[in-house]
């Protein structure tokens, strides 16, 4: 499992790509989607989820429709154009961070005379 | 689940402080989803899954949850007002505290000056009864009597100025935000 500090920047692109991916998605659904697509490797966590889910609505990435289920209400979360627009740029970003991240901890360490 | 049982969990929210009533929404179906799964996968009672659910899912204080919200959807201009709001609170302050401070140091001319006249009478009276010219003791206390009342209108002067200054810069920042602040969380009341 990766620590909080490092899924914090990378959890807007993830959002952003499942929901590209799936349609519409309520915050339960997508914890346990991440959690079953990483093999259990990233666990987001809801104080980090709901947040920038809010967070995403409010910059207009992000819509919603409240359904009713089971004398409750469930949030649907989907994409509005505006964030249909900044989903390849996000993931693009993203790639290339790993490529560079690659270059600075991915070679072989140089020997020590 | 029944209506109870959402009720129960929208109980628990509030009383740890929640008030932003869409995260609350939120919150509420996230625990109740994960306490239908541990109810049916598990055959736990209600209470027992709740308990569960409250420690897997939510953190160790769980309004810090609403705290990050309030941080990450906060406007800009909204965090810059309440920089404002709170400089301008810390200048009227300061404006107040010199302004006491002139305030104190008129009164305590006030007390010099008062000495000094007194001196002056007492003199001009020792004076008259021996009939000798006024002598240079006489006119220093005079002089010191002079002075000091001048300090005093000089010191109530700035006595006023920074009261005033104090007054106007509480009401053109730090107030503005409080009564700003007051509506804010009267609509959100209006809401519940």
């Amino acid at each position: 499992m990766y620590s909080r500090e490092l899924l914090k920047g990378i959890l807007r692109p993830i959002i952003l790509k499942l929901l590209a991916d799936n349609g519409k998605m309520y915050g339960y659904e997508i914890v346990q989607h991440v959690k079953a697509s990483s093999e259990g490797k990233i666990l987001i966590k809801e104080g980090s989820l709901y947040p920038s889910l809010h967070a995403l609505t409010k910059e207009g990435y992000l819509q919603t429709e409240s359904i009713n289920v089971g004398n409750r209400l469930r949030k649907y979360y989907s994409l509005t154009e505006k964030g249909k627009a900044v989903v390849n740029p996000a993931i693009e970003e993203v790639m290339d961070f790993q490529t560079t991240l690659a270059l600075l901890f991915g070679k072989s360490k140089t020997s020590v005379s | 689940m029944t209506e109870h049982h959402v009720q129960h969990i929208k109980d628990y929210l509030k009383s740890q402080g929640f008030s932003d009533f869409e995260l609350m929404d939120d919150l509420t179906d996230h625990l109740a989803t994960e306490i239908e799964f541990s109810m049916d996968s598990e055959k736990l009672d209600f209470e027992t899954s709740f308990e569960n659910a409250k420690q897997k899912l939510l953190p160790d204080f769980p309004y810090q949850l609403e705290r990050d919200l309030k941080i990450l959807t906060t406007p800009k201009h909204n965090i810059m007002m309440k920089k404002i709001a709170f400089i301008g609170g810390y200048l009227s302050a300061l404006c107040l505290t010199i302004s006491i401070l002139f305030g104190v140091l008129s009164h305590q001319e006030k007390t010099d000056a008062n000495s000094y006249r007194i001196l002056v009478d007492t003199q001009n009276k020792a004076n008259l009864l021996i009939g000798e010219k006024y002598d240079n003791e006489w006119k220093d206390y005079l002089s010191k009597m002079e002075d000091s009342q001048l300090n005093i209108i000089r010191k109530s002067k700035l006595f006023q100025s920074f009261l005033a200054l104090s007054a106007l810069i509480l009401s053109l920042t730090y107030l503005p935000y409080r009564f700003y602040n007051g509506y804010q969380k009267s609509q959100l009341e209006l809401v519940a």
